[in-house]
């Protein structure tokens, strides 16, 4: 067992969001497609030390920090390694562990322009020239002066919430990994820009069911008002509680790399139907799934993300054999019951004596992991 | 205007007000019977459910917060959703018209 010495303030920061993503979902953790207190205690058996591992040869093959984060694509698939400290980081010390988080924090600030930990709801990502850009570069349709605004306002709210099940579908849960919601950017007339990015979505090598999927990418740029309150959180959750569909003033969608717009409402109901029809032949696909072949969906998910890093390294992206054997051979221990018994106090109770003692934890996990009781073989 | 019994409160994840039938979900086999308009109700939600989810006009869900599935796909949406209704799926009938009030975290049936 290592010491915990001092920690970086930031690092506790970061996870103390961690802890409140916990508390404001009163302790239930998503399940599906497993419970995701169970997966991260997979993952912490492998993918920070991995990680770890892969950042480490990058720095030696003489990357720079700017050039590392961007290869992470987006902040909030960095983000979500905050919440890998809910179980100690196998296979790293103490000073490894710190200094893997701490690098995260770095990260996240390269594409965060303004409040790293979304603290006042805003993912700001661009700088406002590179927005008046966007708003110059593609057509927008303008909802009131248009006969079908009720109909415009649906679809692209039933494509937006499409998309989002999408993600969540081919990310095996953690939808984040698919999209990046940024803004509100301010622009003219107190008007805000709301920007969604979608992307990897034909993810071939971990889902060959998606050959048929369209596009990678979709973007959509949403004009609302200034009455509209919506926002996101460090996690990429929006943190609207308006129903904000109903105020979308204006707005473009962009299809592929060659950014396609489509603009009418016949166009974005055959999109929304696509994504829809793949999300049902992906619960097709994986309808006899076991636990132990989630366990290997998961495994093969994570190394994925990190396929332009080892691209980089002249590495190949998948994981080596011995770790899927490894992977089928451990079993979950009493760790995970008692988190979910501290998770479980957040169902009654003031929150911030749980987030507290859930910050506490994570600290102790990320500064003072134990011996790695699995990571003895060398892959 | 008629009086409503309150049936269930939960919390408010998506504002709005949806009036329609009751559908009880509680796996992929049960989706057969969602019709447009209907309320979806469940334990949780997930993206398997997918089909449900987007023919329905409202969802309630027993567990999750405002961070839940249920409560972010709803406002992605742009339908009304309750969720934290505990025994949502014992008190609730496949079928019973009931409005979901997504402002204030209440199911609630026609009186009389």
């Amino acid at each position: 067992m290592g010491t915990m010495g001092s920690y970086s303030k930031r690092v506790a920061k970061a996870l103390r969001q961690a802890a409140i993503h916990i508390v404001d979902d009163r302790g239930e953790p998503p399940q599906w497609p497993m419970n995701i207190v169970e997966t991260l205690w997979y993952l912490s058996k492998y993918y920070p030390f991995e990680m770890h591992r892969t950042i480490r040869r990058l720095r030696e093959r003489g990357l720079s920090e700017k050039d590392i984060a961007e290869l992470f694509i987006t902040p909030t698939r960095l983000t979500y390694v905050f919440h890998q400290s809910e179980f100690p980081i196998e296979g790293l010390t103490p000073e490894e562990g710190g200094s893997l988080f701490e690098s995260f924090m770095d990260f996240v600030a390269h594409f965060r322009k303004e409040d790293i930990y979304c603290e006042k709801s805003r993912n700001i990502l661009k700088e406002d020239d590179q927005i008046q850009k966007d708003l110059q570069a593609y057509k927008f349709v303008e909802l009131e002066t248009t006969s079908d605004s009720e109909s415009f306002r649906s679809i692209v709210g039933k494509l937006n919430a499409t998309m989002w099940l999408y993600s969540e579908f081919i990310q095996a849960g953690k939808h984040p990994y698919s999209h990046e919601f940024h803004g509100p950017y301010p622009i003219s007339n107190g008007d805000q820009l709301l920007i969604r990015h979608y992307y990897d979505l034909k993810p071939l090598e971990v889902w060959p069911y998606l050959e048929d999927v369209p596009y990678e990418i979709i973007t959509t740029f949403e004009v609302y008002g200034s009455e509209t309150r919506i926002g996101y959180s460090f996690f990429n959750h929006s943190e609207s509680t308006s129903s904000f569909p109903q105020h979308l003033k204006r707005f473009s969608v962009v299809a592929g790399k060659e950014g396609s717009p489509v603009l009418d409402i016949g166009g974005l109901a055959n999109l929304q139907r696509k994504f829809q029809a793949a999300i049902e032949q992906g619960n097709s696909y994986v309808a006899d799934f076991t636990k132990s072949d989630w366990n290997r969906k998961l495994l093969e998910l994570h190394f994925y993300y990190l396929k332009p890093h080892k691209e980089v390294l002249g590495d190949p992206w998948e994981p080596p054999d011995e770790l899927y054997d490894f992977v089928a051979s451990v079993e979950p221990d009493g760790k995970i019951g008692e988190f979910m018994t501290l998770v479980g106090k957040a169902f009654a109770g003031p929150s911030e004596p749980i987030e507290q003692e859930l910050v506490n934890l994570f600290l102790s996990n990320v500064y003072s992991p134990p011996e790695s009781e699995y990571l003895s073989f060398d892959w | 205007m008629s009086a409503q019994n309150i049936l269930l409160q939960g919390e408010p994840a998506s504002p709005g007000k949806a009036t329609g039938k009751a559908r009880l979900i509680f796996a992929v086999s049960d989706m057969d019977k969602m019709q447009v308009g209907d309320i979806l109700v469940a334990p949780m939600t997930n993206p398997q459910l997918t089909a449900a989810i987007l023919k329905a006009s409202a969802i309630v869900t027993e567990i999750g917060g405002v961070l839940s599935h249920a409560a972010i796909v709803s406002r992605e949406f742009g339908i009304p959703c309750v969720v934290f209704a505990k025994g949502a799926t014992e008190i609730l009938k496949d079928g019973m018209e009931v409005t979901v009030d997504g402002d204030n975290g209440l199911v609630l049936q026609e009186s009389g």
